[in-house]
């Protein structure tokens, strides 16, 4: 199976330690002279994350220099910087990158319209809701990942069962948070909307809406955790074998190739940042009433 | 199902039992109002309907067996499995793994989350870290950590940990981080030093927000400990349920899914009792949420209002 599909790892080390070591001095004494310039482009705390970051990787590279770090067990960082590069300039890394970002959004974003939606339908039926909340909350503690049995059963291995349980991972938390959301909505904003004309479509959009935003926001912040959670699971568990970090990490892992390991955890950090980073900026944008 | 041999219940059973309870509970309703509370005949009428049109569907063969176990399967396949003990050892074996996870992580979180609480220029400086490590899905770890730490339960005990550390750590930071300045002051006006301030002020201001996020740190280490299990075990229920998998035994699936819902709705259960109790010991049932001082919400109560 490796060899089909893994390229040869024969990744050399593009940079020395101590360049290594230098370049990470540089980089921090540039971001603070930055920052002292413009304080806008760069913020303190990023600023501090990367000086504490700098600190760890330098302890860890000094730590493999010194050999107190098995370098099969724990390769130092220029190691999986190289391999990082190596692997993205053979165009390895990017069709996994891809694949596992294109069934994270596309089932998350499917959870996103039918969970709202639903929630929203759900909470003008309010008292129907309180008979089937109970079916609701047995069914949303059996983990996502316990489906993936079911679904493997359901719609064969590929991007199909995966998209199906990454969708049950964060539609709970997103339709629950709404349903919290739209209940906040104020029976007097309601009827301020009615009382000037307004129809059921007006209450949609200047009350519930805005109202939920924050909710629905939070629901979705924690539904893309549980959605990446799931997709590294579905690919760890060979769901679609050959695309998606998961496997990637898997299958060297079988090879006890520690360096792509670590190189697809940072990889997956690197992007699970970016998603949240993403989703918090839109906090915000719509103001709700309060 | 010659498999279970003399314990078989066969659909039919199934459909006439849950048709009596809804005609009973129909009937008693009828007669008195009082008996039975409307809420709890709702949601009882939804679970067998729920349930018979499951069963049905599948006995009028509108879904293939294989595909969708019909619950008579299951129960059959569930005494069976209980009979032999095979149920019992992978529920130990679970929970035991669980409890390892979810105690360390407890342990190292709670004590670091007041530490950073408490000295808030220490937090801002680790933060950015904390936050690149939070993104890391914790079962991406997982091949990392049986190479260094070998296979066996450490691995899935160590991921487990990782997945229930962060809400539990997040939320006591914050939950200390708001503690009331004035209470503090109230402290060492009469004389307190920082151990009183801590045990006075400090910890039982930030007791509720630490239990929710301990509510929330269990249900990420429930997921990734099923996903842990899944792909990388030799016991337990995640284990069953994907081992069946393989050998496409449906109801040997959803036997185990049905376990892991019904263990985990018990400790979630048991947790917002927990939370409940300390909330309405301190406060009278009033709490500081973002927008304003709302009442509690006894059911949903989650700071901001997220549930999980």
């Amino acid at each position: 199976m490796h060899g089909s599909y893994f390229p040869e790892i024969v990744s050399e080390d593009i940079i020395g330690s101590l360049p290594f070591l230098l370049l990470l001095l540089f980089l921090c004494l540039t971001l603070e002279i930055l920052r002292w310039f413009f304080p806008r482009l760069i913020s303190t705390s990023f600023l501090k994350g990367f000086i504490v970051a700098s600190g760890i990787l330098t302890v860890w590279e000094t730590l493999s220099l010194l050999n107190l770090l098995s370098p099969v067990l724990l390769p130092p960082p220029t190691k999986v910087f190289s391999n990082i590069v190596y692997l993205w300039s053979i165009g390895f890394m990017q069709p996994q990158i891809i694949s596992t970002l294109f069934r994270l959004l596309y089932a998350f974003i499917l959870a996103l319209v039918s969970a709202v939606t639903l929630g929203i339908l759900v909470s003008y039926f309010g008292k129907r809701f309180s008979s089937i909340e109970s079916l609701i909350n047995a069914g949303r503690m059996i983990p996502a990942p316990a489906w993936l049995s079911l679904a493997i059963l359901w719609f064969g291995i590929g991007h199909a069962s995966a998209i199906f349980i990454i969708w049950l991972g964060c539609f709970f938390p997103i339709f629950l948070n709404t349903v919290n959301g739209v209940n906040k909505a104020e029976p007097v904003q309601v009827e301020t909307v009615l009382t000037y004309g307004g129809d059921k479509f007006d209450v949609l959009t200047y009350v519930i809406l805005p109202v939920s935003y924050h909710h629905i926001l939070t629901g979705a912040r924690i539904g893309l955790g549980i959605g990446w959670i799931t997709v590294v699971t579905a690919e760890l568990a060979s769901v679609d074998i050959g695309a998606g970090l998961g496997w990637m990490i898997q299958d060297s892992r079988i090879l006890f190739d520690t360096t792509t390991v670590l190189s697809g955890i940072i990889v997956l950090g690197l992007f699970g940042m970016m998603t949240d980073v993403l989703l918090k900026k839109f906090d915000g944008l719509v103001q709700g009433w309060s | 199902m010659d498999i279970c041999g003399r314990c078989e219940i066969h659909p039919l059973v199934v459909i006439a039992i849950i048709s009596g309870v809804i005609l009973t509970t129909t009937l008693l309703r009828y007669y008195s109002e009082t008996v039975i509370s409307e809420k709890f005949y709702n949601s009882l009428m939804a679970w067998s309907l729920f349930i018979l049109l499951w069963e049905g569907t599948i006995y009028l063969e509108i879904i293939k067996s294989m595909l969708l176990a019909p619950p008579s399967v299951i129960l059959t396949k569930a005494f069976y499995f209980l009979e032999r003990g095979y149920l019992q050892i992978n529920i130990v074996s679970t929970l035991r793994r669980f409890v390892a996870g979810f105690f360390i992580a407890l342990v190292l979180a709670v004590p670091l989350g007041i530490t950073l609480g408490l000295f808030r220029k220490a937090y801002e400086w680790i933060a950015p870290l904390l936050d690149f490590i939070r993104m890391i899905p914790p079962p991406a770890i997982l091949p990392f950590a049986i190479i260094l730490l070998g296979i066996g339960e450490s691995p899935a005990v160590f991921v487990i940990a990782l997945g229930c550390f962060f809400p539990i750590l997040l939320n006591t930071v914050q939950g200390v981080r708001e503690a009331e300045k004035l209470h503090v002051e109230v402290v060492q006006t009469l004389g307190g030093d920082r151990m009183d301030v801590l045990k006075q002020v400090i910890i039982p201001s930030a007791l509720p927000t630490i239990l929710t996020g301990i509510r929330i740190g269990f249900g990420i280490g429930w997921l990734v400990l099923v996903s842990a299990e899944i792909v990388a075990a030799d016991s337990g229920l995640g284990f069953m349920i994907e081992g069946a998998r393989s050998r496409l035994e449906t109801p040997t699936v959803f036997v185990g899914m049905m376990t892991v819902c019904a263990l985990g709705l018990a400790m979630d259960i048991f947790l917002k009792k927990i939370e409940g109790f300390f909330i309405l010991r301190r406060g009278g049932g009033f709490l500081q949420l973002e927008s304003g001082i709302t009442k509690i919400d006894k059911k949903t109560i989650c700071k901001q209002g997220e549930v999980i």
